[in-house]
């Protein structure tokens, strides 16, 4: 509009009539507009033909007509009745109008008809057909996830380290005690055990052979010390003594020989020289543990010249064994395993030790709580353990 | 929704969707893919469903996945399978019978769903209304005027009983 207001204002003349033309073509001039084009033309006829052309250009659509015209008529198809009859069938009324429609049905004829041909458009379910593949439909709830919290984490991470912690420790004080291949007992310790030995064995003749409780060992070292004879094969049961415990007994089976030697010159009960030695004789792997060593195989024997007992040996070779008996009065056999003697110092003897160190050999006091605990265990479940760590009905071999 | 709800919803509506969607689409492994489809859907959704609104629920996805199937083959063709299937389920004794079911395949999809919800479920226009997503009154006329065109066909010359 402000254009056509800008043009109005403007009188039309040759350079702005094409506006003005399109205008006047589109129909969107004012009457008197319109009628200023018109004079404007018939004044220029040169531009009457421009005109005449951009009205050719409106496009006329009066040609198209549609003549038929039925198929677009409607009419209302369903009627009052069938409406009712219909809601009827699908149970839509109220309890009102079904009363209705059913006094219809009975007093009406046309709607009875009606409502039997209604009637048979009502489909009926096929019931034989059915989902055959149920299986594939059903479906089972997967097991609760709980989640593990941190704690529990943490918690579980340090009784597995206490675990092993433990685990380790009792290992450790297993192999302190009856591993290694040079093993140191105290002499006290055996000088008890002989004395139990001496009150039950012959005194006349004392023959201390050694016990090996490995069975595949046929071979029994013997030693004659100051007149003893030691009669091989025959079973001791004096001299033998396992030293410490029945876990010591253990650990030491698999371990090579031990061989120790006692003096004890405070026990003259009889005139017979006491069997001061101890054996532990328990490399199950040796054949040949205990061979006879006769005093001329010197190729074995070292003497030293002290009265130290020192028992060295390699269990991987079997060799003989560096054997210290300078102050021994009769020593003259000795074997591979077990070393003789004699007259040494009580004092001096207990404070020896064969190439332990001293550390290694005290007992922590959690291992010998485990120990007990171990104990109690076998016997209240009179269960026979190995060399593992028992723990809750398992248990864990440490080799 | 339990486990237990939604497994007995097997046993009792498994049937029913599956004659509903296999009447629509007449292919029957087509029908189960649709059949087994609602039910992936249900066990998924469970925890949001009331066993009480189950069976609509199923006939709801049911539906709107066979729409989607529709509109994906845009032409449904009638499998050997089916025909078998028809044939053997339902020895159709009555020419009436016959005539409807003919008269049925004639009507719109929309309009075939409402006949089917209406007369093998027995919903009612709002429950329709509900599963297809029309509100009450288009249920309403879409439905009669889909009677009224089984109604014409039966009662035409050539189907005359």
């Amino acid at each position: 509009m402000f254009l056509i207001r800008a043009i109005k204002k403007m009188n039309i003349n040759r350079h702005n009539y094409e506006e003005f033309f399109l205008l006047y073509v589109d129909n969107e001039l004012s009457a008197a507009d319109r009628k200023t084009v018109e004079v404007f033309v018939q004044e220029n006829q040169d531009l009457q033909m421009e005109l005449a052309l951009l009205q050719q250009t409106v496009v006329n659509a009066d040609d198209i007509v549609l003549h038929k015209k039925d198929w677009l008529y409607m009419e209302e198809d369903i009627s009052a009745l069938q409406e009712n009859l219909l809601l009827y069938a699908d149970g839509e009324l109220s309890a009102a109008d079904k009363n209705t429609v059913e006094s219809l049905l009975i007093t009406n004829a046309a709607a009875k008809t009606e409502w039997n041909i209604l009637q048979q458009t009502k489909l009926q379910p096929d019931m034989a057909v059915i989902f055959e593949d149920k299986a594939l439909l059903y479906r089972k709830e997967g097991g609760k996830v709980v989640g593990f919290k941190w704690w529990r984490v943490a918690a579980a991470a340090v009784l597995l380290g206490f675990g092993l912690w433990t685990g380790v420790t009792v290992y450790k004080n297993n192999s302190q005690k009856g591993g290694g291949s040079e093993v140191t007992v105290k002499e006290n310790k055996i000088k008890t055990q002989q004395e139990k030995a001496e009150t039950v064995a012959d005194p006349k003749q004392i023959i201390p052979t050694v016990e090996n409780t490995v069975a595949e060992n046929s071979s029994v070292s013997t030693n004659q010390q100051t007149n003893t004879q030691i009669q091989p094969g025959e079973k001791n049961r004096i001299a033998a003594e396992k030293i410490n415990n029945a876990d010591n007994q253990n650990s030491t089976a698999s371990n090579p020989t031990i061989t120790q030697q006692n003096s004890n010159p405070k026990k003259p009960d009889n005139n017979l020289p006491k069997p001061y030695f101890e054996n532990i004789n328990n490399e199950s792997s040796n054949k040949n543990v205990a061979n006879s060593v006769q005093s001329e195989n010197n190729n074995s024997v070292r003497v030293s010249g002290s009265n130290d007992a020192v028992i060295k040996m390699n269990p991987k070779e079997n060799k003989a064994i560096a054997i210290d008996a300078g102050n021994s009065k009769t020593n003259t056999n000795l074997t591979a395993m077990q070393v003789v003697n004699t007259n040494t110092d009580e004092g001096d003897i207990n404070s020896r030790y064969l190439n332990v160190d001293d550390s290694k050999g005290k007992r922590s006091a959690l291992g010998g709580f485990i120990r007990k605990a171990k104990r109690v265990l076998e016997r209240t479940t009179n269960v026979k353990t190995g060399e593992g760590i028992k723990i809750a009905g398992f248990e864990i071999a440490l080799k | 929704m339990t486990e237990r709800e939604y497994n007995e919803c097997v046993n009792l509506y498994a049937d029913n969707v599956y004659r509903f969607i296999l009447k629509n689409l007449r292919h029957n492994e087509d029908a189960k893919d649709v059949v087994q489809g609602a039910f992936e859907k249900l066990w998924i959704n469970r925890a949001k469903v009331e066993n009480e609104r189950s069976k609509s629920y199923l006939f709801t996805i049911a539906y709107n996945q066979m729409i989607d199937h529709i509109r994906k083959n845009k032409r449904i063709v009638l499998s050997e399978g089916f025909s078998e299937n028809a044939k053997g389920s339902g020895e159709q004794k009555h020419d009436t019978k016959r005539i409807l079911n003919e008269a049925l395949y004639k009507l719109s999809e929309k309009q075939r769903s409402l006949v089917l919800l209406k007369d093998y479920e027995g919903y009612s226009y709002e429950e329709i209304g509900q599963i297809t997503g029309l509100n009450e009154s288009q249920v309403k006329v879409y439905l009669h005027r889909a009677r009224l065109q089984l109604r014409e066909y039966i009662v035409s010359p050539e189907n005359v009983i």
